[in-house]
């Protein structure tokens, strides 16, 4: 029965009828066909990856039948389980000094009246700013065990023989990799902090807990959930880093599963036995996704969402100062030093000479941006993938966080799980997933910049979905339900309204993906092709080299691209209209 | 700035003077020449020089032939094999020319058929001596020789306290002041670790071991941290350190060790499937070139042409205790080599 | 047929009914409320009626164009109606100017005809000197008026409003009842209104419909729907109500103590003759003496309870012979002491049968 006939013959309510039906035309929304789309791309994305990866560790690389033989030639060999428990006990203790780094300074950064906030505060985005594998090379020149500057000036005070530090030891890796990644603990436990309402403290005060009882058993509680968050993302940021294993553990003699993995991609070439080393670590993180959700969702904390009410600040007392001595060696070790120490290198003929005019150069910033080969080249592209690649994920993330809040699609999530789930595949596993997914044929994209942005931007959709849904929970959906009855559709919803409202929330996730994507080298080590090199592919070979002067003022520049554009984005949203509204 | 102007008229002067003379190309030059011209760039995975030596001979490889763009991409031995591998198994071949200080890579490369058999026109000029550790079947060239050696910090170590052969590596004297590089990472500690092997077993590993020697990635990184002084001894290549020594001022020295010099044989072969073969070949050409070897030989490298004078302070390629390890011989022990070096080192 | 018309228009969720069977035909230019109870069905119906919403069963037509039906649906975009929300939902990226101007720009006018439509209905809603303000600048009253104008200005077929003043304070809420009626008097837009306060509807509305448990009710004019309730509900839910149990005895009803005359009742009797009836507190009177008048049913009894509300007193009468107690309102001059007798009268023709 058609539609016309419906009309025609349905002219009272008593007569209805049934079977018929709007006309297919006037139902039409085509942006449905873009949803689709876009969950067919998460899917590819994320699942082709891990799919091929899981399939290639059970394939036989000859035959291409089932096997189990990868896992035996993966966990065949003592040295290779050695990497394993290793990468765990580094994982573990990065996780332990990341805590003890970020959470402390966040308590004194939010609730306490610690002189020098924001000086903690930039200091600790300085630490983020700067690449791992930089500050690697800092700690290097700071505690290489003969001429690292801090053993000179122990030799000179003490007239000692023996190293007083030695970057090349297991706690060496560990302090590394601790001081880029504390940033995020900082950041997740800052925001609960925020959250607390003085009055849960206050209430605990009135029936006569002490101020340490109630840190202990009312403030720290409320934080848990963050402070166990962001240790597993700590935990698994420390596990999948390339950068400063490769620099530092290689030395100390400890190996790791990155450089493990590495072995498997050298010759020959086993990137099957690689994917099925793999995938106990994907099964480990898992693991300890569920803990995490068990211990949460035991103690019921999910009354900790709503808005904090009024908040006083601890007084310290005379602890102000130790407090902020305390927060300032922290930001000390983490970036002033290594920062300091690069600096000088950089400008300095040779970084063990000491700093005097006659060494002062500018050689090494000329080399690094005139002479060299591929560093002007690697400059360009990865602030061009960091900038491709966080905006990828955040269009990516803000349609899908749009489909899954409003449930566009049935199985909306399903789609969320699949956008957050990058949050527990390590970067380099991801990589390796990518390389047999895309890299060969039919695909074929090994060497393209579009294979290191998709798989940037996949690797840091986590950061950009949960941005998006935290924005998209704040928006009423009559504000696009008003949209649609005034004739909009979907996509103007989210042009008009959606989008603007959450500029600020998603430029903030932008600027966060862009600083990490512009220094990404697990990822990009095994993707970038001959002439798609990044600046962290570049640094890692100078370094190889030996060559640190170069290789400090090449990281220089690096720095200086990555500030410039967050300075750029600080300045937009410093002046976007929400600032109207206070 | 007048001293600087100077200098610079004075290289270029000198450069000039030779590729004036030499700008008529021969019959075979020319022709592929005109062939790389259409293909417009090569693309070159080298591990035998450290990135600055390798853009400089690009961009002179691009003056003499201006229409050809050379990308030189530097890596250690192993890095730049595995990638190959895995372009290979992409299907995407990036490189055109592939150098490396590791003969049996082009071996294996070789026995799978993906090297382009080619004998270049001025591989007849090459000193006699390299010219015979290339392929007989005419599908690399040996590009350059460069023995490994004993290098100390001379600020740091008197020089008759200076180690004198292998085995004084394991002195523990030198416990903590030992540097090596990686085999899984560079090519010319693998044929090092081989021929060490061959001499005094696996035990010199593991007394070595005993030593803690701090394990770089490539053997420059490890010659590097003597010029330091992080560490006192290295293994290192003898043209890299006569370069350090004379160009950067490096403090340090070398050792020709008397129970053997290691000759790894770097090698430069053209990709079968190269997406530009003619640039290839031409680049190939280009190496074995007296220009390139006047090159080498002011960075204190071996040239390969009679024509130029061996800089001061090599050893000569006739020097009865070298020791060279046949591809073949690399390749067999090369797994076995890395294994046991994990296996000893335990990274 | 012209106007909004459901048909048979159902929506179950999982196994939960939120509306069923529901039939109403809206005339062009009238003003309809639903009313209800939370849960009611109401605002899924409005929902459905936008197109938020799919129903499960039947369909709705607007103009005789089919528009929802269960095997799909007009997306609310290309309905051509427009809504007011309870949150008000004025978009706080935009100003007021631009939040009224959207739905023509979406409709591609002329630049000039949509600065022209704008600045008028920013004149009728008295909004026109606070055009480049931004809504977080505005008083709730003020966004209330900026979303009446934004959903009226683009002259939609069909106006929803989603309990648009509940989030208002009383004094506003007041204003805005007879602001609403204003405008739908001056544009005489087709209109489905839903709230939960009857005072609202009543106010605004031609008709109410009014809803319980997902199933329609009733749907009638204010005052016949105060009058003549059908439902239990309908006379619960719409002002205070007594309801007493009788049985039919020939001509009569009898209630417990007094009976009337069947032909004064206003309704059919259900055939087992057994009835309910509602009397409103305002359908009564009170006196000291017996009333004169022939027709009236007298009862006599006590005061049990008083209140006065300030506009009215409010009483509870217990029959002296039956013991039944009836809510009365009273004017505030008639002053009866707790405990003191009185004397009930009551209008047969406001004693008003219903079904359960």
């Amino acid at each position: 029965m058609t539609s016309a006939s419906r009309t025609t013959e349905g002219s009272s309510i008593a007569h209805a009828r049934w079977g018929s039906s709007v006309p297919w035309a006037s139902r039409l929304q085509p942006q449905n066909l873009l949803w689709l789309l876009l969950a067919a791309i998460l899917v590819v994305l994320i699942l082709a990856p891990m799919s091929t990866l899981v399939i290639a560790s059970f394939t036989d690389a000859q035959t291409g039948n089932w096997t189990l033989s990868n896992y035996a030639e993966a966990y065949g060999r003592a040295r290779h389980v050695t990497a394993l428990t290793n990468t765990l006990k580094m994982g573990a203790a990065v996780v332990a000094l990341k805590l003890l780094f970020g959470v402390p300074l966040a308590w004194a950064c939010t609730r306490t009246d610690m002189p020098g906030k924001n000086l903690v505060r930039y200091g600790v985005f300085g630490a983020f700013i700067m690449p791992p594998y930089l500050g690697g090379v800092g700690w290097i020149l700071l505690a290489g065990p003969n001429t690292g500057w801090i053993n000179r000036a122990w030799f000179w005070l003490t007239g000692a023989t023996e190293p007083l530090v030695n970057v090349f030891t297991f706690w060496g890796l560990v302090l590394v990799t601790a001081i880029g990644g504390f940033f995020l603990v900082f950041v997740f436990v800052s925001s609960a902090f925020e959250m607390i309402n003085s009055e849960m403290e206050d209430a605990a005060n009135i029936l006569g807990a002490g101020p340490v009882k109630t840190a202990l058993k009312i403030t720290f509680p409320l934080v848990l959930p963050a402070i166990l968050g962001s240790a597993l993302l700590s935990f698994l940021g420390a596990i999948a880093l390339y950068g400063v294993p490769a620099l530092i553990a290689i030395p100390a003699r400890f190996p790791v599963v990155v450089i493990q993995l590495s072995e498997f991609f050298s010759f020959p070439l086993r990137v099957e036995v690689a994917a099925a080393y793999s995938v106990p670590l994907l099964l480990i993180t898992v693991g300890l996704l569920g803990l995490q959700r068990l211990i949460l969702r035991r103690k019921g904390y999910t009354s900790l969402t709503g808005k904090g009410g009024e908040r006083r600040l601890v007084k310290l007392g005379r602890w102000r100062w130790a407090m902020f001595a305390y927060c300032f060696a922290v930001v000390a070790l983490a970036v002033l030093l290594p920062f300091v120490v690069l600096l000088l290198a950089a400008f300095n003929r040779s970084w063990t000479a000491g700093f005097s005019i006659d060494n002062f150069t500018l050689r090494n910033f000329h080399y690094a941006l005139f002479e060299h080969s591929s560093s002007q080249h690697a400059l360009v592209a990865s602030v061009g993938i960091g900038i491709a690649a966080a905006t990828l994920a955040i269009l990516l993330a803000l349609c899908i966080a749009y489909i899954v809040q409003r449930r566009v699609l049935p199985f909306g999530q399903v789609l969320a799980f699949l956008a957050v789930s990058p949050y527990v595949i390590p970067g380099i596993v991801l990589a390796i997933g990518f390389y047999a997914a895309y890299a060969l044929p039919p695909l074929a994209l090994y060497g393209t910049y579009t294979i290191l942005v998709l798989a940037v931007a996949t690797r840091f959709l986590p950061i950009a979905f949960t941005t998006a849904v935290a924005g998209m929970r704040s928006i009423h959906p009559e504000m696009e339900d008003a949209v649609r009855i005034l004739g909009g559709g979907r996509l103007s919803v989210i042009r008009s309204v959606v989008g603007p409202l959450l500029k600020r929330t998603l430029a903030g996730g932008w600027l966060l993906i862009f600083v990490l994507a512009a220094q990404e080298l697990s990822t990009a080590i095994f993707l970038v092709g001959p002439n798609t090199r990044v600046v962290s592919v570049v640094l890692l070979d100078l370094s190889e080299e030996g060559r640190m002067e170069v290789l400090a003022a090449l990281g220089t520049l690096l720095l200086l691209m990555i500030v410039a554009v967050v300075a750029i984005g600080v300045r937009y949203l410093g002046r976007d209209f929400m600032l109207r509204r206070s | 700035m007048i001293g600087r102007l100077t200098l610079a008229a004075f290289i270029s002067a000198a450069f000039i003077s030779h590729t004036s003379a030499e700008t008529n190309y021969t019959p075979n030059e020319q022709a592929l020449y005109e062939a790389a011209k259409s293909e417009g760039s090569v693309t070159w995975y080298v591990s035998q020089y450290n990135t600055e030596n390798a853009d400089t001979i690009c961009s002179l490889f691009s003056e003499r032939y201006p229409g050809v763009a050379c990308n030189p991409v530097r890596s250690t031995g192993q890095v730049a094999f595995q990638r190959i591998q895995q372009e290979l198994q992409a299907g995407a071949l990036q490189a055109d020319v592939f150098s490396t200080n590791e003969d049996s890579q082009v071996l294996q490369l070789k026995g799978a058929g993906q090297l382009l058999k080619y004998v270049p026109e001025n591989l007849q000029h090459v000193v006699p001596r390299i010219r015979e550790m290339g392929d007989p079947d005419g599908y690399w060239v040996a590009s350059g020789v460069s023995p490994v050696v004993i290098l100390y910090n001379t600020k740091l170590v008197p020089e008759e306290e200076a180690p004198r052969n292998w085995t004084d590596l394991y002195d523990p004297k030198w416990k903590s002041q030992v540097a090596i590089g990686h085999p899984s990472f560079s090519g010319a500690v693998g044929v090092w670790a081989t021929a060490i092997n061959d001499l005094y077993g696996w035990e010199f590993f593991e007394k070595l071991e005993q030593n803690q020697p701090h394990i770089s990635r490539s053997i420059l990184d490890a010659q590097n941290l003597v010029g330091t002084g992080e560490r006192k001894i290295s293994i290192a290549s003898l043209s890299v350190a006569l370069q350090d020594m004379h160009l950067s001022g490096a403090p340090t020295a070398m050792v020709a060790p008397t129970d053997g010099m290691v000759m790894p044989v770097s090698v430069t072969s053209v990709l079968d499937a190269a997406q530009r073969p003619n640039a290839g070949k031409l680049l190939q050409e280009f190496l074995l070139s007296v220009e390139v070897s006047e090159y080498l030989a002011s960075i204190y490298r071996y040239p390969l042409r009679p024509e130029v004078e061996v800089p001061k302070g090599s050893i000569s390629l006739d020097e009865p205790n070298l020791i060279f390890i046949p591809a073949q011989e690399a390749l067999d022990k090369s797994m076995e080599i890395q294994g046991n070096f994990r296996d000893t080192f335990g990274i | 047929m012209d106007g909004l018309v459901l048909r048979n228009l159902g929506r179950r969720f999982g196994a939960f009914d939120a509306v069923a069977d529901l039939n109403l035909h809206i005339k062009p230019g009238e003003f309809v409320s639903l009313l209800g109870p939370s849960g009611c069905g109401k605002t899924t119906t409005l929902r459905m009626i936008a197109g938020f919403i799919d129903p499960t069963a039947g369909a709705i037509e607007l103009n005789g164009k089919l528009l929802s039906a269960p095997d799909g649906s007009v997306p609310p975009e290309k309905r051509g109606m427009s809504m007011i929300f309870q949150s008000y939902a004025i978009w706080p990226n935009m100003t007021v100017a631009q939040n009224v101007s959207f739905g023509l720009k979406l409709r591609k006018l002329p630049r000039e005809e949509v600065r022209r439509r704008t600045g008028e209905i920013l004149e009728v809603v008295r909004m026109s000197h606070l055009a480049d303000r931004y809504p977080s600048e505005l008083s709730g009253g003020q966004q209330q008026r900026i979303a009446l104008a934004r959903a009226i200005v683009v002259r939609p077929a069909l106006l929803l409003l989603d309990e648009p003043l509940s989030n208002l304070d009383a004094n506003l809420r007041e204003e805005m009842r007879f602001e609403i009626k204003r405008m739908h008097d001056e544009f005489k837009i087709t209109s489905v209104y839903v709230t939960h306060d009857q005072s609202e509807a009543m106010v605004t509305s031609d008709r109410i419909a009014v809803m319980n448990k997902g199933l329609l009710e009733q749907i009638d004019t204010p005052y016949a729907l105060y009058t003549r309730p059908r439902t239990r509900f309908v006379a619960s839910f719409i002002g205070r109500t007594n309801f007493i149990a009788g049985h039919r005895s020939g001509d009569l009803i009898d209630f417990t103590g007094f009976s009337v005359p069947m032909a004064a009742i206003n309704g059919p009797v259900a055939s087992s003759g057994e009835l309910t009836a509602s009397i409103r507190p305002e359908a009564m009177r009170l006196t000291t003496e017996p009333s004169s008048d022939e027709n009236a049913i007298k009862l006599e009894g006590t005061i049990t309870r008083s209140a006065f509300l300030g506009e009215a007193w409010d009483y509870v009468f217990r029959s002296r012979n039956s013991d039944v107690e009836f809510k009365v309102a009273a004017p505030p001059s008639e002053k009866f002491e707790v405990g003191g007798s009185a004397w009930l009268q009551i209008d047969p023709r406001q004693v008003v049968p219903i079904t359960d």
